[in-house]
């Protein structure tokens, strides 16, 4: 199913907190153009794993390469940079910045204003350009949080629960814009628990339970998988 | 609204857009005379008021430079005044170089300090840097009295200096302090401003969005010290006179935080309001309730504390009688 060059390899990487295999050589890639589910039951390790993707934390095992590159112990901002950035499942955007100073902190390079505009036009939130972003509803929070990333013209995208908590009419537009940004060029990795919002946007999912992977492949194969059917459903 | 799209707007002006309005700028301006002819026209005695008021000021700014833009609050900040006090003093009687020369290399010195204890204490957060911070003062209070650096600070028994005279005091503490406030302004409106505000909102997430949190803490760590150095430096030269307490006195850690907290921690204008208020207002009870001056001191702050806690600047802005402009 992989349609292009690795952007991402995940390579038997290991971590442990205290007594908890949080992961367990957990290995799998990410292809160019791709978007990629990635699922499990709560405290699988999926969030873990995105905090070693961005560089957290440091795996105590394992290899990550993006782009080729090796970059287990880059600093978070480095990975950034380099084209790899991640939402939190609940929203970290500045609530004391405005809605433009947000965008304008991760931007780099001419032309930013004019590319923060252009990015609050595509999430409908130019209108709040300048009001503090501790005033948005908690939606429109989850679509600066995105736009936010954005600026950081990212080539792999994390996104952690992105229609968690936000209505309907707000999942759809949020939906629209992935599929939009990926018919541009960017790869997407999601981590979501609305399974229907899974299967129905992602070509590959991954299953991760207790630090493992168990599947991995094609929505229809995961909906019969028997391992993932028990990991969810315990028979 | 949002200015018109697909116009070329510099970064700093979509910093919380709007200006300043051109009242402000005039206002400023009679300020800028006033301060600048002051020496001509009042009495030797009010000078030194107005010298004391500046003083005040460019504490305030320059610690909030750093701890009210970081949220990391610097509990040892008298060490960067002490270290700025003792390296000018020494450089002018040892080194005989000039006076203005002293000052500056007070607040080099001071920033010197910064850059080497910065590094590590940076990567301690919230009350852990605090008292790291205030354990480094006192550190450096000790050592200024002790016999290793004797040669050089005359450890307890002190240093007189005589050098320059109300005036310059007064002029060079007045450039210190535009100098504060101006850059307190460019910073508060740059990208590098913006990156520091960042760390004070949510520092991991700052560094997810591309913000090499070090650089910019230790920046304005730095900048932050090097005013403080300088303004320790000269008025060094006012008192004539410094030993390690008078020199890291911990009330000058404390003034100047509380200065800034009642003008509005983060903003630029709250460290002048809070400076120029407070400084006065203990001046005014000292003269007219002697010992007493503490307790109503005392009372403001529990006013400030109950009716503003974010301090006046920001208190004004919410109430829509200040622009919300970085610039404030």
């Amino acid at each position: 199913m992989q349609n292009g060059a690795p952007i991402l390899e995940i390579c038997d990487v290991y971590k442990r907190f205290g007594g908890i295999e949080a992961l367990a050589d957990c290995s799998f890639s990410v292809a160019e153009r791709e978007i990629v589910g990635l699922i499990g039951p709560n405290g699988s390790g999926k969030t873990t794993l995105f905090n070693l993707l961005v560089g957290y934390m440091a795996p105590d095992a394992g290899r990550i390469m993006f782009r080729g590159e090796d970059i287990v112990g880059l600093r978070p901002y480095q990975i950034a940079r380099k084209g790899m950035a991640r939402t939190f499942q609940i929203t970290r955007i500045f609530p004391q910045m405005t809605v433009m100073e947000n965008l304008l902190l991760p931007a780099r390079g001419a032309n930013v204003g004019e590319k923060a505009s252009e990015l609050l036009e595509l999430v409908g939130l130019s209108a709040f350009a300048h009001e503090y972003a501790n005033d948005l509803s908690f939606g429109q929070q989850r679509l600066l949080s995105i736009a936010q990333v954005l600026m950081l013209e990212p080539s792999l995208v994390l996104l952690d629960e992105p229609a968690a908590g936000v209505n309907p009419a707000m999942q759809h537009k949020i939906i629209d814009l992935v599929h939009r940004l990926n018919r541009e060029g960017r790869t997407f990795l999601i981590v979501e628990h609305n399974m229907d919002l899974v299967m129905n946007n992602c070509r590959r999912i991954v299953v991760l339970n207790m630090g493992r992977k168990i599947a991995e492949g094609a929505p229809a194969d995961i909906r019969r998988d028997p391992e993932v059917q028990r990991a969810y459903f315990g028979s | 609204m949002s200015e018109p799209h697909n116009v070329r707007v510099p970064v700093s002006a979509r910093i919380m857009g709007r200006a300043v309005p051109a009242s402000g700028a005039a206002l400023l301006l009679i300020y800028a005379v006033l301060a600048l002819v002051a020496p001509l026209i009042f009495h030797a005695s009010w000078i030194s008021l107005l010298y004391l008021t500046l003083y005040f000021i460019s504490l305030a700014a320059a610690w909030n430079f750093f701890s009210g833009f970081s949220g990391y609050i610097n509990f040892g900040y008298v060490a960067f005044i002490g270290i700025g006090m003792y390296a000018g003093v020494i450089a002018y009687v040892d080194l005989k170089i000039s006076v203005i020369a002293s000052f500056i290399f007070g607040g080099f010195v001071s920033a010197l300090f910064a850059a080497l204890i910065g590094y590590p204490i940076l990567r301690i957060r919230g009350a852990y840097f605090s008292i790291a911070m205030l354990a480094i003062a006192e550190g450096a209070r000790v050592l200024a009295g002790t016999e290793y650096l004797e040669p050089f600070t005359r450890g307890g028994s002190g240093i007189a200096v005589l050098a320059g005279d109300l005036v310059l005091q007064y002029y060079a503490m007045l450039a210190l302090t535009a100098a504060v406030v101006a850059s307190s302004m460019l910073m508060a409106r740059s990208r590098f401003g913006l990156s520091l505000i960042a760390v004070r909102e949510d520092e991991a997430a700052a560094d997810g969005m591309g913000v090499n949190t070090t650089i910019v803490k230790l920046t304005a760590f730095i900048i932050s010290a090097f005013f403080a150095g300088t303004a320790g430096a000269i008025h060094a030269t006012f008192l004539h006179y410094i030993e390690p307490f008078a020199a890291f006195d911990i009330k000058y850690t404390m003034l100047p935080i509380i200065m800034a907290i009642f003008g509005g921690l983060g903003t630029v204008v709250g460290p002048v309001i809070g400076g120029l208020f407070l400084e006065l207002v203990s001046d005014y009870a000292w003269l007219h309730f002697g010992r007493m001056n503490v307790t109503l001191f005392g009372l403001v702050l529990m006013g400030l504390v109950l009716w503003m806690p974010d301090g006046v600047i920001v208190r004004l802005k919410e109430l829509g009688l200040l622009p919300k402009s970085r610039m404030i």
